[in-house]
C-alpha cells in the first residue's frame, strides 16, 4: 500500500477501493507519516484516529506530522478543497465521492460541485501530488456519472481487484 | 374596518393576496384574512455574477425590488449581498429553483424559509397564537397584534372542531371496507363499496362539522388518496379544504439516514384553512399526542400539519432561523464551514463523545440515579457554545478544564438564545408536574409538553454536529461533549470524595450509593455540592430498592452500559435495554417479561425473592402451555422489524428478507425505514410476512423459536438473581441457546 501512496509532483493518482479496506490505507498513512508531514481531507468519515494512533503505536510526532480535516456534505468538500494551499506536504483525500451520492442534492449540481473539486484537486498536485481514494459507485446512472468524472481526471488511476474465488479443493475420496 | 380577536390556525402563501391568515375568532366564526407580506432573499458572491442575477431579476414577470446592501453571515461577519423583496411570497419557491439552476455558484440566503417562520420573525406569530387584527373592508390586514407569548404555562385554548376519520382495518394488511367518521356529536361508518353514498355523506359531514382538525388513521398513504380520486371520477367536490381557492398540497414519501437509521416518511397531503394529521405518519405523535403536537407548533413556529411530520431536529432548526431573522442574520441554505485543520493527535482528543463508566454487573440495593437536567442544552446556555463562539480567542480546553464561558463575547451565541426559553420553559412544567397530582386536568397536557421538549432539547445536540443543520459545526458540537465529560468526572469526584461508591457512569448520569443513604434528603448535601461544582443543575431521578445491571449475553463477565432494570422505592420500574425496550420483541414476550418485573417489584430486598418464585414459575408454565396450545392471538407473535434497505441489496436471507420477498411476490412493496411484520414459521422459508393476502395455518408458527426467546427474556431478568434454570425451563428440560 505504501508503495502506492507513492506521490510524484503535478499527478494526482485515484485509487478504487472499497471501503471495508480503509484500515489498510489508514495504515499505509501513519506509516507513510513517519517520514514527511502529510495532509489528510477526509471526506467520507474514514480517518478513525485510534487506527492511524494504533498504527503510529502512539508516538505522538507521528500523529502530528498528519493535519487532518473533515467534511460531511459536498458542499462543504469543494469550500475545503477551495481553501487548502497548495502547501508543504503530500495531500491525500478519503472517499471523495462519499457525499456526492446524496440524493438530497439535484445531479446538476453535483456534477457542478465535483468539476470544481477536480480543479482544486489538479492546483493541489501541482507540487507534491494528490492521493485520492473512492468506493466503487452504487449501480445508478447518476452515481456512475460522477464516478466516471472523477476517473476520467485522474492522472493514474489503480482499482482494487477483489482476489477470484479459490478453486474447488479436489475430493480426497 | 374590522376587528377581530381569536387564534391563529393556518397560514400559508395566497397567490394574488399575499399571505392568507385563518383564524378562530372569538365569535366561533372561521375568518380567512389576507396579509401584504413582501419576502427578501438575498445573494452572495463574485461581482460579476452578482451584476448577471440583478439583469436576470430586473427581467421576472413579476415586480421584484432590488439592491445592494451589507447584512451579517454568522460566520463569517458583515457580507455585500443582493437583496431581492418580491411583492408575492407564492413566487419564491418556483423563482430559487431556477436560480440554482442557472447561478449556481452563487450563496443563496434567506430562500427556502417557510413563510409562517418569516412571519413569525416580524409579527411574533405562532400557531394558535391569539391575536388581535383589524383589517379593511376586503378583509385585508392593517394592523396584527399577538396577545399572548408561546412561552406562557397556561394558555387560553382555541375551541378546536375536531373529526376523526379511519378505517375499519389496516390497509395494508386487508381490504377495508368501511370508514369510522366520528365528530364531537356524531359517529358514522361510512361503507366503501357504496362509493357515491359514502362520498355524498362525507361530504355531507364535512360540510356540517366545519372541522379545525380531520384526524385520520392512514389519511395521507390511503385515505386521502383514494377518496380523491373516487370524488374525481364521479365529479363529486370534497370539501377537504376549507379555502376553496387553494390546493391540497402533496409532499412525496421518501427515505432518508438520520440518527443512525434509516427512517421513512410516507406521502404527505396537507390542507388549507383546516389541518390535516394522519397519526400514522407522523413522528412523535405516540409519544406526546396532540396536546404535545400543538405546543411543538407553538415553540418552533412550524405551521401543525408540518410539525406533526417533521423531526424535533426540524422543529430546532425552524427556532434557529426565527432568532437568526430577528437580528438580520443571514441564513443560509446549509452550512458550508470547513473543519479547523487539526493533528490526528487533537482530533484522537477533541472527537470523543459522552462520558460512559462500564457498570459493576449484578443487584445492587438502595442506589440513586442521579442526572444533569438535559445536560448538553444546559451547557450550551450555561458556557456559551455556539457556532459562532467557538473558536473564537480562547482555547475550548482551556475554558473546559476551567468550567468557564467558552468566549467571555456578549451577547449570547445564537444557540443559546434560542433554547433558553425553552429550558426554562421545561424547568417550569417539570416543577408543576411534581407538585400536581396525577388527576389534575392539567396534567396530561403538562406531560405531553414536557415530552415534547425533551426530544426538542435532546435534538439541539445533535444538530450541532449535523451534516444538514444550517446553523452547525463541529467544534460546537465536539466542545458540549468535552464539557459533559469535564462535569461528569468532577460530579464522580465529588460523589466518591463524600463517601458514595460510583456504580455507573453514562453520559449525564450517575448511579451511586453509600451505605446508609436511602433517603431523598440523604442524597441532597451531594447533589448541591455538585450543582455548585459543577455550575449546572442536577437532580434526583429517584431511588431504587433494587437494581440489576445485566452483562453481556455473549460473555457473562463483560458489563454492557445502558442495560439494566430496577424497581423504584415507590414501586415503579424502569428497565433499559432489555425485551421490553426493544421494538422487535413481540408483544407476548414484552407483556411475559414486565409480569415476572412486576412480581419482582414485591421483593423486599434484592436477593429476596425466595418467596416469589413459585408464583414466578406459575406464569412460566402458563405462558409455556399457551404458546404450545397455540392459545396466543397471532397479533402478539408478530416480530417488526425496520426495512435497511431495498431486497436487491440484503446479503444474507434473514427473515426481513424473506418476508419482504414474499410481499413483493403478491404486489406489496415497502420501502426502506419502513416496518416488516412477519412470524417466524417451520418449514424452509422461517418466517412468514404478515400482510399477505392468504389465510395462515396457525399450526405452522414455530413454538420452538418463540420458546426460546420468551426462555431468553425471562433469564435474563431472573440470572442476576440466580435463579435456577429448573424454575424458568421447567423440569428435565435444558435450554437450547442456539437457533
Amino acid at each position: 500500500m505504501n508503495e502506492l501512496l507513492d506521490l510524484h509532483s503535478n499527478q494526482w493518482k485515484l485509487i478504487i477501493l472499497p471501503r471495508k479496506y480503509r484500515t489498510r490505507l489508514l495504515i499505509a498513512i501513519a506509516q507513510l507519516a513517519e517520514h514527511s508531514p502529510l495532509k489528510v481531507l477526509d471526506c467520507g468519515r474514514q480517518y478513525d484516529s485510534s487506527i492511524v494512533a494504533r498504527a503510529a503505536r502512539g508516538r505522538e510526532e507521528i500523529m502530528d506530522r498528519i493535519q487532518i480535516q473533515r467534511a460531511f456534505i459536498c458542499y462543504e468538500v469543494v469550500k475545503l478543497l477551495e481553501r487548502t494551499p497548495t502547501g508543504h506536504a503530500p495531500t491525500i483525500v478519503l472517499d471523495l465521492l462519499s457525499t456526492f451520492y446524496d440524493e438530497n442534492v439535484q445531479i446538476g449540481m453535483r456534477q457542478f460541485l465535483l468539476q470544481s473539486a477536480l480543479l482544486h484537486i489538479q492546483r493541489l498536485s501541482y507540487k507534491f501530488g494528490v492521493f485520492v481514494s473512492i468506493d466503487f459507485p452504487p449501480n445508478t446512472s447518476n452515481e456512475l456519472s460522477l464516478f466516471e468524472q472523477v476517473r476520467s481526471a485522474a492522472s493514474q488511476v489503480l482499482a482494487y481487484e477483489t482476489p477470484a474465488d479459490a478453486s474447488q479443493q479436489l475430493r480426497l475420496f | 374596518m374590522n376587528e377581530f380577536t381569536g387564534w391563529l390556525l393556518d397560514l400559508y402563501p395566497s397567490p394574488g393576496h399575499g399571505i392568507a391568515l385563518w383564524l378562530i375568532c372569538e365569535d366561533g366564526q372561521r375568518r380567512c384574512l389576507y396579509q401584504d407580506f413582501p419576502v427578501t432573499f438575498y445573494a452572495a458572491g463574485r461581482s460579476h455574477r452578482l451584476r448577471a442575477l440583478w439583469a436576470f431579476l430586473r427581467k421576472q414577470p413579476f415586480h421584484i425590488t432590488l439592491a445592494r446592501t451589507e447584512r451579517r453571515d454568522l460566520f463569517s461577519g458583515s457580507t455585500i449581498v443582493l437583496a431581492a423583496s418580491l411583492d408575492q411570497p407564492s413566487t419564491l419557491p418556483s423563482l430559487f429553483q431556477t436560480l440554482t439552476r442557472i447561478f449556481p455558484d452563487l450563496t443563496f440566503y434567506d430562500t427556502d424559509l417557510h413563510i409562517a417562520l418569516r412571519h413569525a420573525a416580524v409579527y411574533g406569530t405562532f400557531p394558535l397564537a391569539r391575536c388581535h387584527i383589524v383589517t379593511d373592508r376586503q378583509d385585508k390586514i392593517c394592523e396584527l397584534d399577538v396577545l399572548d407569548s408561546k412561552w406562557d404555562i397556561d394558555p387560553k385554548s382555541p375551541p378546536l372542531r375536531v373529526i376523526t376519520i379511519e378505517p375499519d382495518t389496516d390497509p395494508f394488511h386487508n381490504n377495508p371496507q368501511k370508514i369510522l367518521v366520528r365528530s364531537q356529536k356524531s359517529c358514522v361508518s361510512l361503507d366503501l363499496n357504496e362509493d357515491s353514498a359514502s362520498l355524498g355523506l362525507l361530504s355531507y359531514l364535512l360540510k356540517c362539522a366545519d372541522p379545525d382538525l380531520i384526524i385520520t388513521s392512514h389519511g395521507d398513504t390511503w385515505l386521502f388518496p383514494l377518496i380523491l380520486k373516487l370524488a374525481k371520477a364521479q365529479k363529486r367536490s370534497l370539501p377537504l379544504n376549507r379555502d376553496p381557492n387553494a390546493k391540497i398540497t402533496y409532499r412525496k414519501a421518501r427515505s432518508y439516514f438520520a440518527y443512525n437509521q434509516v427512517i421513512y416518511r410516507g406521502q404527505q397531503i396537507h390542507l388549507a384553512g383546516r389541518l390535516h394529521l394522519d397519526i400514522r405518519n407522523t413522528v412523535m405523535y405516540h409519544d406526546y399526542g396532540i396536546d404535545g403536537v400543538l405546543e411543538m407548533a407553538r415553540v418552533t413556529s412550524l405551521p401543525i400539519q408540518t410539525v406533526a411530520r417533521v423531526s424535533p431536529g426540524t422543529g430546532i432548526s425552524a427556532m434557529q432561523i426565527v432568532t437568526a431573522l430577528k437580528q438580520e442574520i443571514l441564513v443560509p441554505l446549509r452550512k458550508e464551514q470547513v473543519e479547523r485543520p487539526k493533528t490526528t493527535s487533537e482530533l484522537f482528543h477533541d472527537d470523543m463523545g459522552g462520558i460512559v463508566y462500564d457498570p459493576i454487573v449484578g443487584l445492587h440495593e438502595d442506589v440513586a440515579e442521579v442526572d444533569f437536567a438535559s445536560m448538553y442544552p444546559s451547557i450550551m446556555v450555561q458556557f456559551n457554545i455556539s457556532p459562532e463562539t467557538v473558536n473564537v480567542g480562547k482555547k475550548t480546553s482551556d475554558s473546559v478544564m476551567n468550567l468557564e464561558r467558552i468566549t467571555a463575547q456578549e451577547p449570547q451565541g445564537l444557540i443559546p438564545q434560542t433554547l433558553a426559553p425553552l429550558l426554562t420553559k421545561r424547568l417550569k412544567l417539570k416543577t408543576k408536574l411534581i407538585s400536581l397530582s396525577k388527576w389534575d386536568c392539567r396534567y396530561k397536557n403538562y406531560k405531553a409538553n414536557t415530552a415534547a421538549y425533551k426530544w426538542l432539547l435532546v435534538t439541539c445536540f445533535g444538530y450541532l454536529g449535523y451534516k444538514n443543520a444550517r446553523f452547525g459545526r463541529i467544534e460546537a458540537h465536539e466542545a458540549v461533549t468535552a464539557y459533559g465529560r469535564e462535569i461528569l468526572l468532577r460530579a464522580k469526584d465529588v460523589a466518591e470524595d463524600m463517601g458514595f461508591r460510583v456504580l455507573h457512569l453514562y453520559v449525564d448520569g450517575m448511579w451511586i450509593k453509600k451505605a446508609g443513604c436511602r433517603t431523598k434528603q440523604d442524597f441532597q448535601p451531594l447533589l448541591d455540592k455538585i450543582t455548585t461544582t459543577t455550575k449546572l443543575f442536577i437532580m434526583l431521578d429517584g431511588i431504587y430498592k433494587w437494581v440489576a445491571f445485566l452483562p453481556s449475553r455473549q460473555n457473562k463477565k463483560i458489563a454492557v452500559p445502558n442495560r439494566y432494570f430496577g424497581v423504584f422505592q415507590n414501586g415503579d420500574i424502569k428497565t433499559r435495554g432489555i425485551e421490553t425496550r426493544r421494538h422487535d420483541t413481540p408483544i407476548f414476550i414484552k407483556e411475559t417479561q414486565i409480569k415476572i418485573l412486576e412480581i419482582l417489584t414485591a421483593a423486599p430486598g434484592g436477593m429476596q425473592i425466595a418467596s416469589l418464585l413459585p408464583e414466578i414459575e406459575t406464569v412460566v408454565r402458563e405462558k409455556e402451555t399457551e404458546l404450545r396450545l397455540g392459545k396466543i392471538p397471532l397479533e402478539k407473535l408478530i416480530i417488526h422489524q425496520t426495512v435497511s434497505r431495498q431486497l436487491d441489496e440484503y446479503r444474507s436471507p434473514s427473515p426481513a428478507f424473506v418476508a419482504l420477498k414474499q410481499l413483493k411476490k403478491v404486489g406489496k412493496s415497502l420501502r426502506p425505514g419502513q416496518s416488516i411484520r412477519f412470524l417466524y414459521i417451520l418449514g424452509k422459508q422461517r418466517s412468514r410476512a404478515w400482510d399477505l393476502p392468504y389465510t395462515f395455518d396457525p399450526r405452522t408458527v414455530d413454538i420452538a423459536r418463540y420458546w426460546l426467546l420468551l426462555t431468553r427474556a425471562i433469564s435474563a431478568i431472573l440470572d442476576p438473581f440466580e435463579v435456577t434454570d429448573e424454575i424458568i425451563l421447567g423440569k428435565n428440560k435444558q435450554l437450547k441457546l442456539d437457533l
